[in-house]
């Protein structure tokens, strides 16, 4: 009975590894636990070892391939068994015409004892390793993909068709996300009305995508300058894997910093303690550190959580990552860089990090004191708007009232507006956004395309070049504003028009 | 309203037109006492006489000259090339004065004159006598160039082209002399000239398609129908000037392309008509266009390499079902 060699889970976050070296050949003797190849995962490159032992009969995954975790790489068997079954099933998410042949050849393989696979077989078995990958097998049958799917998940060309692309800017749907149907992966009008009735997103205020022309006012984009001529260098897992986690952190971690000098004395006191307890005991100070961060995680949960889009989700272990450093650590500087050039307050202030102008948080429980009363004023969905009488304290909030922000979409203005002394009348609470009304204005038809054409520039985190949004006019942020602004709940200060937005 | 071949309806609004216009009269190689080599000057001699329907010699540069003069001078030529293989001997005098009078004389002369006479495949007359040679013409500024597909369109096109003020191509098709369709008798029956048709609504794919091509396009689009595919067949009518209005329409609607020609790919008029759409339908295509033309070879004599070498019905359907992704 043959015995399959599957990706094996290297890590614990590894969705699916590169092969970066055979160590063994086809026709080799293995024997358990004797590495067989090298894989680079997320992390690191790690050796994998044999499973069974007998002939490498078989290799299925070629150096330089990536597949998922759990897909068929290599055949280990005794030299003159039959594995085509097997090969069958490596090849079963394979087109239907080669696959015929498929066994043909595999047997003809086994026969002539399994040296160095004849290169058409070769290639067959990369196609078929390469179907399994994406998503949407049953796509693949007609045409092969890409050359550069599979290979480079993140780094790949979106093959899209003119309107496939305009179809999906307007529906907001980002193309990173899809595998197209057409040939060479394509993607088509058909894989986004899929989408769009997949997501129920109905593209805002256009029902019907081929009524929708270009803007022919002139479009008022900022001064950005063109993009920089680029070359692609392709990466490891491991240097992906950083580049991604890195963007992702500074995403949905709400960021703010805090500076306090804190005497170490005691620490080094404790440090030469331990040494002297245990002369092999290698504790740094980054140790230290790291332990005290942990403590101090558990002892005050409302830290060690995070934001999960509907609720704080709050963590009973600490789990801390300490970034060492690598030569891919230079890839930091790259992302700066690459927003430095697309951002407006990043070319405002060229240190990092950003300072904070607003933070409006729509949940959020306070104990507050209303009318000599203490209570517990539970914002759900609503942003605090305490007006200048009751932020006396403060040297200037105290005059104009607390600010906040009032958003409305990516399409859209937003306003950033000062609380009114109506607010008390709402508990100090406003809107948190004015999205569901923009939504319901645009579906109603109350309001339309922005009329003077300006587009959002949608950066996506996982995606270079940003995909261009039409923007709406304000009807619907102006509505609401109007209702919040009749009661003097809020009084707008500035209204924000979007030129470039990060989701 | 009667059905009538192609043929019968050039006859007729060539003889409507002769009655109407005492200005206007035929010329060509045996266009009058043998009535046409394809019979479609069928009883003009007898009717209207030899001073209003003419024999030539065999010189096509020389009456083609002569139309030239004779519109100058204020008549209204219709010239029939016996086939438009033939007309390249006379391009000189369509080209280089027909095309060219009304813009070189300041616009002291028009020239209203009508050449006309198949294009394109016939029946095994192999590499020669086979051409399609819209594009030649269309390529000038000056000229008009009108490929009927229907008996009605025939008629009511040519009738417009005798009363159109500027040299037209009139380009008809050997293989479509016979077929039917219902013809009005209206004496003032007219098409105008740069107006495509509809010749069927779809919502799926557009083919645009001329002269020959068009039945065999409604052909295709009959059986996509039962395919569960719904095609537009879009037919210009007038090559020049072109309606890319009613065609970027359709794209818009339908999102994919075919165009089908008889003629060769190379600087044909499908690859003009593709160009337009790739700058006027952009953002509306989902696929690229295909443009489906004859071969790239002079036409083969033997039946079987001339069927190959002209689009087909199958052909027509293989390239919607690529451009519609089916495949």
């Amino acid at each position: 009975m043959p015995t399959q060699v599957v990706m094996p889970k290297l890590s614990p976050t590894m969705e699916e590894g590169q092969l970066a070296r055979w160590l063994k050949k086809e026709g080799d003797k293995v024997s358990i636990g004797e590495p067989l190849a090298e894989i680079d995962t997320d992390k690191a490159t790690m050796e994998m070892q044999a499973l069974a032992s007998g002939v490498l009969r078989k290799i299925i995954v070629h150096e330089g391939e990536s597949v998922p975790l759990g897909q068929m790489i290599a055949i280990i068997g005794e030299p003159d068994e039959d594995i085509s079954g097997m090969l069958d099933k490596a090849g079963a998410a394979k087109p239907a015409a080669p696959s015929t042949n498929d066994t043909g050849n595999g047997a003809a393989a086994q026969t002539t004892t399994a040296t160095s696979a004849p290169p058409a077989e070769a290639a067959e078995n990369r196609a078929a390793a390469k179907s399994e990958y994406p998503v949407s097998q049953d796509l693949t049958t007609a045409h092969p993909p890409a050359e550069s799917r599979g290979d480079e998940s993140d780094g790949r060309r979106i093959i899209v068709s003119p309107l496939a692309a305009r179809m999906a800017a307007d529906a907001g749907i980002n193309l990173r996300t899809m595998q197209g149907s057409g040939p060479g992966g394509r993607i088509v009008k058909r894989d986004i009305e899929s989408a769009v009735a997949d997501a129920k997103l109905s593209p805002v205020a256009a029902p019907t995508t081929s009524q929708i022309t270009r803007p022919t006012a002139p479009v008022q984009l900022p001064e950005i300058a063109e993009a920089s001529p680029f070359r692609d260098e392709s990466t490891t897992e491991m240097r992906r894997t950083i580049a991604r986690r890195l963007v992702t952190s500074i995403g949905p971690v709400p960021h703010f910093f805090l500076t306090t000098e804190i005497e170490m004395d005691k620490a080094a006191e404790f440090r030469s303690s331990l040494a002297q307890i245990d002369p092999n005991l290698k504790v740094s100070f980054n140790d230290i550190v790291i332990k005290v961060v942990a403590n101090s995680l558990i002892k005050h949960p409302a830290v060690n959580a995070s934001f999960q889009d509907r609720s704080i989700r709050y963590y009973e272990r600490a789990d801390i990552g300490v970034a060492v450093a690598v030569v891919a650590m230079l890839l930091i500087a790259a992302v700066y860089l690459r927003w430095q050039g697309r951002v407006w307050w990043c070319q405002q202030h060229d240190y990092w990090p950003i300072s904070l102008k607003v933070d409006s948080p729509h949940n959020s429980i306070y104990e507050e004191k209303i009318d000599g009363q203490t209570v517990v004023v539970h914002r759900h969905n609503a942003a605090r708007a305490y007006p200048a009488s009751r932020m006396g304290h403060h040297p200037l909030f105290g005059k104009i009232g607390q600010p906040l922000l009032l958003p409305g979409t990516n399409r859209t203005s937003s306003y950033l507006c000062v609380a009114g002394e109506g607010a008390r009348g709402s508990l100090y609470s406003a809107s948190h956004g004015a999205g569901t009304t923009v939504k319901n204005f645009a579906a109603r038809g109350l309001s339309g395309r922005d009329p003077w054409g300006r587009v959002t520039q949608r950066f996506d985190y996982s995606q270079a070049a940003p995909t261009e949004v039409e923007q709406l006019d304000d009807r619907g942020v102006d509505d609401t504003l109007g209702v919040l602004r009749n009661d003097d709940i809020v009084r707008p200060v500035a209204r924000l028009r979007p030129f470039a937005v990060l989701n | 309203m009667a059905v009538i071949t192609m043929r019968e309806a050039l006859n007729q609004a060539l003889k409507e037109e002769l009655s109407r216009d005492k200005n206007v009269f035929l010329m060509g190689e045996e266009v009058a006492a043998y009535q046409g080599a394809y019979k479609v000057t069928k009883g003009l001699l007898e009717e209207f006489g030899d001073k209003r329907v003419i024999d030539t010699p065999i010189t096509e540069l020389g009456f083609a000259g002569l139309g030239v003069g004779a519109a100058m001078a204020g008549l209204r030529p219709v010239v029939e090339f016996m086939t438009f293989n033939f007309s390249i001997l006379a391009t000189d005098q369509i080209i280089n004065s027909a095309a060219k009078m009304l813009y070189m004389s300041g616009g002291q002369f028009n020239i209203p004159i009508v050449f006309r006479g198949p294009n394109g495949s016939a029946f095994q007359v192999s590499s020669q006598h086979s051409q399609a040679l819209e594009s030649w013409f269309a390529y000038f500024p000056g000229l008009k160039v009108v490929m009927p597909s229907t008996p009605a369109d025939a008629k009511g096109l040519l009738k417009s082209a005798i009363r159109d003020d500027d040299p037209v191509i009139f380009l008809e098709q050997e293989r479509m002399y016979g077929n039917k369709g219902e013809v009005s008798d209206d004496p003032e029956f007219l098409i105008p000239l740069g107006v495509a048709d509809v010749k069927r609504e779809g919502k799926d794919a557009t083919i645009v398609a001329r002269s020959l091509m068009v039945p065999y396009a409604l052909k295709a689009a009959e059986e996509l129908e039962k395919q569960g595919v719904s095609v537009e067949v879009i037919d210009p009518r007038t090559i020049r000037p072109l309606d890319i209005e009613t065609i970027i329409k359709s794209v818009k609607k339908t999102n994919r392309v075919v165009v089908a020609e008889e003629s060769h790919p190379f600087c044909g008029v499908g690859a003009e008509i593709t160009a337009q759409i790739s700058v006027q339908a952009f953002d509306y295509l989902d696929a690229p266009v295909k443009r489906l033309s004859g071969e790239d070879v002079p036409m083969p004599y033997a039946k079987n390499l001339e069927n190959l070498a002209i689009p087909d019905v199958k052909r027509i359907i293989d390239a919607v079902r690529e451009v519609a992704y089916l495949d």
